[in-house]
């Protein structure tokens, strides 16, 4: 029995081997997945808080700029996107 | 639960069959999991690289604008280190007179747009069915619009939101004008006489104010140089816009006349439309006192000539009277600003009408009108004098619009009354036939007590008939102009609309802001013009 056991047992070892392994790899691969995800959501807000202080810095200098300049021709228009 | 943006393709690693004549299974399952496995990684990096594209993009993004930035902060540092308290002069002046900062406020539009979608979000949209396709029947269709959009149409809700955006500024631009002029009627019934009186006297009140007090001529005449000083401060819209509706009205004020005695000043508006209104009717009253003889006609032609000349957007409204007639051409006007006011292409010179004929004569003025558009013998000899600007023929032109339509069959100078009535809203005959309205008037009156002072008072009336087929000509053309200015003009309005959410709502809102100030104006000058 151990004999035809062996072949089995070890087929079913060997098998449960692998699957242990397939299962390590899925599961990194969800990790990453995963950590993809997040970095995308954590890097969108980052960059929206960057852009909000890019316009407000940039609206700053236009007053900046307007008040050393003296207001010569500043016309300011409502721009559309 | 979230709609899935990216999926890892091979979903279920050991679920393919397992090929026939295959001894070690358990071995064949574990490699064709691995293979699903290797898959599923490619996809990941796919996707992974999708990810990181678009954060890149934006954190370029940044990075170019912070370059900017700092290049102006740079040169702004420099300018300031040359900044000279003691170099630099601001006066007061220019404290108050400059223009006040205002930065630049930039929109965002088309946040959420067919464009802005994300390219896993597009490819599973391209994955899908695609919907039938209509589109190769609407060749074949009568009405010429796309087949497909009557079956699904994604752009439908903008369509509709903006047509109601767009009814809505309309709705407002009109009540504008119906709440101007009542505010007008409101007034009218106590200002009538003034109005009048100053029209014709304020040639006369300036002599006499000219002269000291020992040296006046006339002691009063009429009681008018008081109103017309108390006239001064009301405006000219004020005198349009009630002259629009109020048969009886008795002249046009001149545009910004000071002493014209409206009682509801209302602050001028850009309002192209208003202006029209209230242009087209007081044309109309114009076409009526070129038809009236007298002496009043005369005093107030001179007036107008005098004072009217220089202020196209504010036309004085004609004041017309003859109730009869009166009634109908209101009716006609108000029609006519109903839909929406004319183009007011023609710079508006305002002819202020004489002092309310007697109504034949006003009927003979529009058939004289009639007559001359529709290339029928003019009665009366006179001709516009060549130096009529065009705008004011133009404004002489507009007054008849709403008398009967300039095609219609040519009148008979003097008995058509019944022409007047079915006025349907012509359109504005370029300027020449304003020409032919004043030879009629003086025509009518023959030459006028006063010879008016300008253009008015040098009328040959030897080239008749020169004159009055270059203004056939010149109505026929008009009338073909017209037609494609109407359509141009229809296309302009369309135009400047855009596919734009901002501009609809701008506009929608610059309507009701200059409503609301109307309105505020308006109250506020019905105090005044007391």
């Amino acid at each position: 029995m151990s004999i035809q056991d062996d072949p089995v047992q070890r087929e079913i070892h060997q098998d449960w081997a692998n699957r242990e392994y397939i299962e390590v790899i899925t599961s990194s691969i969800k990790k990453i997945a995963d950590f993809l995800n997040s970095f995308d959501m954590s890097c969108r807000s980052r960059l929206a808080t960057l852009n909000e202080k890019l316009t407000a810095l940039e609206r700053r200098i236009e007053y900046i700029e307007a008040r050393v300049s003296g207001f010569e021709g500043i016309h300011r228009k409502v721009l559309f996107t | 639960m979230p709609l899935v943006k990216r999926c890892i393709e091979p979903r279920h690693l050991c679920r393919g069959a397992v090929p026939d004549g295959v001894t070690s299974e358990l071995e064949c399952v574990t490699n064709s999991t691995l293979a699903a496995i290797i898959k599923q990684l490619g996809s990941l990096s796919r996707y992974a690289e999708d990810i990181f594209g678009d954060l890149f993009n934006e954190a370029n993004s940044f990075y170019m604008r912070m370059n900017s930035l700092q290049e102006r902060v740079d040169l702004l540092a420099v300018k300031v280190t040359q900044l000279d308290s003691t170099v630099e002069e601001v006066s007061l002046q220019d404290i108050n007179m400059r223009k006040a900062f205002k930065s630049s406020t930039i929109q965002d539009q088309q946040v959420v747009s067919r464009t802005s979608v994300p390219n896993p979000v597009v490819e599973m949209y391209h994955r899908g069915d695609k919907p039938p396709p209509l589109n190769i029947l609407s060749p074949y269709r009568d009405d010429k619009k796309d087949a497909l959009k009557f079956y699904t149409d994604p752009s439908y809700f903008f369509m509709l939101w903006r047509e109601k955006m767009l009814q809505a500024t309309e709705d407002k631009r009109k009540e504008k004008k119906r709440q101007k002029e009542q505010q007008k009627q409101v007034e009218d019934p106590g200002r009538e006489v003034k109005k009048v009186r100053k029209a014709r006297n304020r040639r006369q009140e300036w002599n006499m104010m000219a002269y000291d007090k020992e040296f006046r001529p006339d002691t009063r005449l009429t009681p008018s140089p008081y109103h017309g000083m108390s006239s001064e401060g009301s405006l000219s819209p004020d005198n349009r816009s009630m002259a629009s509706d109020m048969g009886d009205h008795s002249y046009p004020a001149s545009p910004n006349h000071p002493s014209q005695p409206t009682s509801a000043p209302h602050p001028i508006d850009g309002a192209p439309h208003l202006t029209q209104a209230p242009q087209t009717q007081s044309l109309d009253r114009g076409g009526y006192p070129r038809a009236n003889p007298p002496s009043g006609a005369a005093a107030a032609v001179r007036q107008i000539a005098s004072l009217g000349r220089t202020q196209p957007p504010h036309p004085p409204p004609a004041q017309s009277e003859g109730g009869a007639l009166n009634g109908p051409r209101q009716q006609s006007v108000k029609d006519y600003r109903a839909h929406g006011g004319q183009p007011s292409t023609i710079p508006e010179y305002f002819i202020p009408p004489a002092p309310p004929p007697p109504p034949p004569i006003i009927p003979s003025a529009q058939t004289a009108f009639d007559s001359t558009s529709s290339s029928s013998p003019l009665p009366p000899p006179s001709l516009p004098p060549p130096s009529l600007p065009p705008g004011a023929v133009a404004i002489m032109s507009r007054s008849y619009s709403p008398s009967p339509p300039p095609p219609a069959p040519p009148a008979h100078y003097v008995p058509s009354p019944s022409h007047a009535p079915p006025a349907a809203p012509p359109p504005p005959p370029p300027g020449l036939p304003p020409s032919h309205i004043l030879s009629p008037a003086h025509a009518i009156g023959g030459s006028q007590g006063e010879a008016p002072p300008t253009r008015k008072g040098q009328m040959p009336m030897i080239p008749i008939s020169d004159a009055r087929s270059d203004l056939l000509a010149a109505i026929r053309r008009g009338i073909q102009l017209r037609k494609v200015q109407e359509q141009r003009e229809q296309e302009a309005k369309r135009e400047p609309v855009g596919n734009d959410v901002a501009t609809i709502l701008s506009r929608r809102i610059a309507v009701e802001y200059s409503e609301s100030e109307s309105d505020s104006g308006g109250e506020d000058n019905g105090e005044w013009s007391d």
